[in-house]
């Protein structure tokens, strides 16, 4: 049953779309005196239009100068109008390939048949199956898929990558506790300071982080001496 | 099924774009900073139309068959369009709109033009009884634009045989086509030798003997013919090029003007009067003549005659010159005489003059004059079109506004050379030049260059500071070559600045660029900024390029610059025998010699003579041996065994290969070795045969391969491989009376003739692009039966074990078969060239660089066309990295290295390795040029560009005064604890 409803309209859209076609053929002979040449002179037509991507009616001057049409990789060309539309003349019966190029934006190209007695058809590119029709609208309509992206973009400095950076982070967070965690202690009460001292650490055993520090940059003999004041301001301290 | 290739498709396309985002693109503020592209038209052919009024432009045609819209203020491009195949016959512009209307492929395309915008305005074409579809190439026809533009005369030369003729006039408005009645014409007439006078006059100019027949298509038909000697015009000698040259522009219809140009010696003014013929003036050693309307001083607006003299004395000058070039250009004087067409009057106070500044000859191919109103003022600007392709714009006062170099559209070949050392490194060469001598001599020439050395450096010093002191003398027109640098204005003139900057720098990236062009015309061309360095031209080298057009004609470098004290030498061999040999950093040529034979291969010899020359052979029609230099000759000599040459034949298929073992100074000839005949096509005429080599002394890096299980896949490594592709057509296969046309590929052993693989390609068409490097040979074709490009690549391997690691001799390994792998792939567009990218020593990457009909340029990474690439991959796949099979290769927007700076019609590409292993030079040319530089693995040698110094320089510092101010702070801690 399905099938068969599918196949109605297969038929019915095959039946709209010579319909269509046979409409255009016939404006085409209508208007043969005009400028179109028709088929009967000798070559069949193509036509289409490119539109820009603000969809202009009037393409702007750059646009009109930097977009080519191709056909067959340069076999044939077509040339713009003023409105966007144009027309490629004195092609036999065949298959072409019509590309629109554009250096910053991008078309997608059709595939156009054109058989023995002059009816054309559009349809999708397709490389891999190259037999199967996926059609598209005659006279062709080419739409700019999006602009071209030649560039990469270039990572900027900023101050919080920075700040972010695991390295970074792990450098800053030794220095909080370095820097920050004594104040803290030495901030509070002196209830603590007293059960500090009453811990009875081991004072002397280990050398001091800061003095270390301050030793290495300040240079040897002063750094003894300044030691040895520090040991003796403390140890007058304890008499206190 | 559908779906699935679409799955794949999707999934394989985003893992190639995340591998090509990571290998290529440039950044957006790159751009323009290592490329240069510059635009051409090609020679003028049909000078079109003027517009003065807001922004003045000028309209022309081209024999590139390219109309085009120039800028009279600077000579850039406003707009230009290419068309399709067949001479662009005729363009001019209406009177009334001022449209202009083009004919070409002998009236199957009429169009009109917008002057303005470049936008169609209508496209026609002339009815099938007057042109065929088949007829589109043809040249039998001449046409003439009616100046009103509603209608086009055609004269048609019949083809049975050439003597009869018939006049069409076709009407636009009602396409209606009035035919005259044949008439016959004399035997050795042909369309060349004819022209249109107006639409009621047509004039033939019978060379051979002397004699002139016109028509007139008003009333009856029929060709009446008179001797030049008529006129009492006598030859002494052979006359040799006499032209016909009419004029657009008439003072009036029925009386019309044209001229017979005497090959240089003069001109001759001839007028209809009464639908008859009458001299009007003989004007000895004028150049060039040109009608166009006037207003005089003491008269009103007429018609004047403007003629172009070049003054003789400077051009004795300049022929005692070209023998000796020197840095500082010739002059050319030119002068432009106006003559009153009533009175016959001159007008002195409208005379224009000026000067040109160049080495080689310069002749006049056409002038045009183009009328300016400044202000009520009446004033003209010239316009010449010189037979080398230059095109320049000048004022009457003698001011050229600007120069275009329209040869570099017709580039036949190139090459990207090397610059020369410095004067400071050349001299530390040469102290290591005398290693041979004592320790003592090699002491004091050590000390005396570094004195040397720092004299060079002192005196460099001072001469920069005086230029910058006085500034004006280098730059004396460096304003107007500011103007146009970003096009192709580029004068002529170098000056001496820029000829002392030619060196080489660190990682040779600053080269040279090295051209022949169709027109007998050569150019050196700077990398870094595009500018032309130097050109030169040679007649004799024009006429053998047009007398026996080539498809490809090599430049020889037989010496590279690297070999201080000798200068670099670059040679060309036409196919008639001409060598033309030339410095190719200073444009100026050594050498010229003219064998008496034709030429049938040509090849550059491996090994260097005593003074690093490398000869070039020459094998003639007759298989004798030239050596040029003739000096090179012991080199040949002493290597004749390890020497082979291959000349291939295009109509029968023919391959012969040529050893030199029996060669002595007797004893020339060359003798064959092997000989092939491969299947062509039956209409030999369509057949067209490629072979291909590797490059010249290519580096291969890597032996082998490594899998995936850690064994090595070793490369067949053959380096007298050649690839030979055949495009033909089929006469047994046929449907519906087509035939079908093939493609056959062979890889053939120069040296023994032996085949070694060959493959077919059936319904399929050219034109084939070889890529043959190392072990992999990659070429594209269309495929005519599905209706697309595609491109096959081919990779030969000796297996897991190599026979021998140290050398490959073609006649003792030909038990090996190499296995090969052959793998198909669909590109999604056409290619217009294709090539690889060459490096130093062969490290880095290979891409692809395929010249795409759109444009652009991609690159594509090797990768992607390899053979190897699995249907179904498998871990080991997978370790080794290969990508997994899809049939159709990406074109993603990131690759494409010229980015919006498109290119037409892309004649070939070529690539150098510079002295960074990272980084390759690329050159393209065809109606444009381009140049770039491409990093297929990236800058992985130097610090990247935007590399930030001062970023690193102020982190430094910050942590040298973060440390001393830690110090400062400890030290005042201490203390304050001290004191505590």
């Amino acid at each position: 049953m399905t099938a068969i409803r599918y196949a109605l309209l297969w038929f019915l859209l095959l039946v709209s779309n010579n319909a269509i076609r046979a409409q255009n053929v016939d404006i085409e002979s209508n208007g043969g005196n005009n400028h179109t040449p028709s088929a009967a002179n000798g070559g069949h037509t193509i036509e289409g239009k490119v539109s820009t991507s603000t969809g202009d009616s009037n393409m702007p001057q750059q646009w009109l100068a930097s977009t080519r049409i191709i056909v067959n990789y340069g076999e044939y060309f077509g040339f713009l109008k003023r409105d966007g539309s144009f027309e490629i003349s004195n092609l036999q019966p065949g298959s072409y390939l019509v590309e629109v190029t554009h250096p910053d934006y991008f078309y997608e190209p059709i595939r156009v048949d054109i058989n023995s007695k002059g009816k054309i058809r559009a349809r999708k590119v397709n490389y891999i199956q190259t037999s199967s029709v996926q059609q598209l609208p005659y006279p062709l309509k080419f739409k700019p898929k999006g602009p071209f992206k030649y560039f990469q973009i270039r990572e900027t400095w900023k101050l919080t990558d920075f700040l972010f950076n695991p390295m970074v982070l792990m450098m800053i967070l030794p220095l909080l506790l370095l820097l920050v965690l004594p104040k803290m202690i030495n901030a509070a009460d002196p209830e603590t300071q007293r059960e500090m001292q009453n811990m009875q650490m081991p004072k002397y055993d280990m050398p001091e982080l800061s003095e270390m520090m301050t030793s290495f940059f300040t240079g040897g003999s002063s750094s003894k001496s300044s030691q040895q004041l520090a040991l003796k301001n403390k140890a007058s301290k304890k008499k206190q | 099924m559908v779906k699935k290739w679409k799955a794949i498709d999707k999934l394989s396309f985003l893992l190639i774009a995340a591998l090509i985002k990571v290998s290529l693109c440039l950044y957006e503020d790159q751009v323009s900073k290592w490329d240069f592209r510059q635009s051409f038209v090609g020679r003028l052919k049909h000078f079109v139309a003027y517009d003065t009024h807001s922004t003045p432009t000028i309209v022309l045609g081209t024999e590139k068959q390219v109309l085009a819209s120039i800028y009279l203020k600077n000579g850039s491009l406003n707009w230009r369009h290419v068309f399709e195949c067949g001479p662009f016959n005729a363009a001019r512009v209406e009177k009334e709109d001022g449209n202009v209307i083009t004919v070409n492929a002998n009236g199957l395309y009429v169009r009109s033009w917008n002057a303005k915008s470049g936008s169609l305005v209508s496209e026609y074409r002339l009815p099938e009884s007057i042109v065929t579809e088949n007829e589109r190439n043809s040249d039998y026809f001449n046409f003439y634009i009616k100046e009103k533009g509603n209608e086009i005369v055609c004269a048609k030369f019949h083809q049975s045989s050439n003597r009869k003729l018939q006049f069409y006039v076709y009407t636009f408005k009602s396409q209606n086509v009035k035919e005259s009645k044949i008439v016959a014409i004399s035997k050795q007439l042909s369309p060349k030798d004819c022209a249109f006078v107006n639409e009621n006059y047509f004039v033939c100019l019978d060379v051979n003997s002397l004699e002139i027949s016109y028509v007139s298509l008003n009333d009856d038909v029929k060709f009446t013919t008179l001797s030049l000697s008529y006129f009492g015009l006598q030859s002494s000698g052979v006359p040799e090029n006499l032209k016909l040259v009419t004029f657009n522009h008439q003072p009036d219809v029925e009386n019309p003007y044209f001229a017979i140009d005497l090959n240089g010696d003069g001109h001759v003014l001839i007028r209809f009067e009464n639908k008859e013929l009458k001299l009007v003036k003989i004007f000895p050693k004028v150049k060039q003549l040109y009608i166009e309307s006037v207003s005089f001083t003491n008269s009103e607006s007429k018609y004047g005659l403007f003629m172009l003299i070049s003054k003789p004395e400077s051009l004795k000058n300049d022929v005692d010159e070209s023998a000796n070039v020197k840095v500082n250009k010739d002059l050319h004087q030119f002068k432009v005489a106006i003559f009153d067409m009533e009175n016959w009057q001159e007008d002195k106070a409208l005379m224009g003059h000026f000067t040109v500044k160049s080495n080689s000859p310069i002749i006049v191919n056409s002038m045009f004059i183009i009328p300016l109103l400044q202000s009520q003022k009446y004033s003209y600007k010239i316009l010449i079109s010189t037979i080398d392709g230059s095109l320049f714009l000048s004022s009457p006062q003698g001011r050229i506004s600007w120069r275009r170099e329209e040869a570099l559209a017709s580039i036949l070949s190139a090459e990207i050379l090397d610059l020369p050392l410095s004067e400071l490194d050349a001299t530390i060469e040469q102290t290591l030049g005398f290693s041979s001598e004592n320790i003592l001599t090699q002491f004091l020439n050590r000390v005396s260059s570094q004195i040397i050395q720092l004299q060079t450096y002192f005196t460099k010093i001072i001469a920069d500071s005086m230029e910058a002191i006085s500034p004006s003398i280098v730059n004396e027109r460096g304003d107007e070559n500011d103007e146009n640098t970003d096009f192709d204005g580029s004068d002529l003139q170098s000056s001496g600045k820029e000829l002392r900057t030619l060196v080489r720098d660190k990682f040779g990236l600053h080269k040279i660029i090295v051209t022949v062009t169709e027109f007998g015309k050569l150019f050196g061309i700077d990398t870094l900024s595009g500018k032309i360095v130097w050109s030169v031209f040679d007649t004799d080298l024009r006429n053998s390029l047009r007398l026996n057009p080539p498809k490809k004609l090599s430049i020889f470098v037989q010496r590279t610059t690297a070999h201080f004290p000798y200068s670099a030498k670059c040679t060309i061999v036409s196919k008639d025998g001409l060598i033309l040999s030339f410095n190719p950093i200073t444009g100026q040529i050594e050498d010229k010699k003219q064998l008496n034979t034709q030429v049938k291969q040509t090849m550059l010899l491996y090994h260097v003579d005593n003074t690093y020359l490398k000869g070039i052979l020459i094998l003639d029609k007759d298989n004798f041996v030239h050596l040029y230099p003739e000096t090179t000759n012991q080199v040949l000599n002493k290597h004749k065994d390890t020497y082979f040459i291959v000349v291939g034949e295009e109509k029968t298929g023919l391959l012969e290969g040529y050893g030199f073992n029996a060669f002595s100074d007797e004893n020339r000839k060359a003798n064959r070795v092997w000989s092939l005949t491969l299947p062509t096509s039956e209409s030999s005429s369509k057949s067209r045969l490629q072979i291909v080599f590797k490059r010249h002394g290519e580096h291969v890096h890597s032996q082998g391969r490594v899998l995936g299980d850690r064994s090595v896949l070793y490369k067949y490594l053959n380096p007298n491989l050649m690839v030979v592709t055949i495009e033909g057509t089929d006469p047994t296969i046929s449907e519906f009376g087509k035939k079908f046309s093939f493609i056959t590929l062979y890889l053939i052993d120069a040296v023994t003739g032996s085949i070694i693989y060959s493959t077919i390609h059936k319904r399929s068409k050219g034109p084939v692009f070889v890529v043959h490097s190392e072990n992999s040979v990659v070429y594209s074709y269309y495929n005519e039966k599905s209706r697309r490009t595609e491109i096959s690549s081919l990779e030969l391997y000796e297996g897991k074990t190599q026979v021998n690691a140290t050398s490959f001799s073609s006649l003792h390994r030909q038990v090996i078969r190499p296995f090969i792998e052959h793998q198909n792939f669909i590109f999604p567009t056409g290619i217009s060239s294709m090539v690889d990218t060459l490096t130093e020593k062969g490290i880095t990457n290979k891409h692809l660089l395929i010249a795409l009909p759109s444009g652009g340029i991609l690159e594509l990474p090797k990768a992607f066309v390899d053979p190897r690439r699995p249907i179904n991959p498998t871990m080991e796949h997978r370790e080794e990295g290969l990508i997994p099979y899809v049939p159709e290769l990406p074109i993603p927007s990131e690759g494409i290295i010229n980015y919006n700076k498109s290119l037409v019609s892309v004649r070939d590409i070529i690539t150098a390795p510079s002295s960074l292993e990272s980084t390759c030079l690329v050159f393209a040319f065809g109606l444009d040029i381009f140049y770039t530089r491409v990093t297929p693995s990236k800058t992985f040698d130097i610090l990247k560009d935007d590399f930030d110094h001062w970023l690193i320089a102020g982190v430094l510092l910050i942590l040298v005064g973060l440390s001393y101010l830690s110090k400062w702070l400890a030290a005042r801690k201490t203390l304050n604890n001290a004191w505590k």
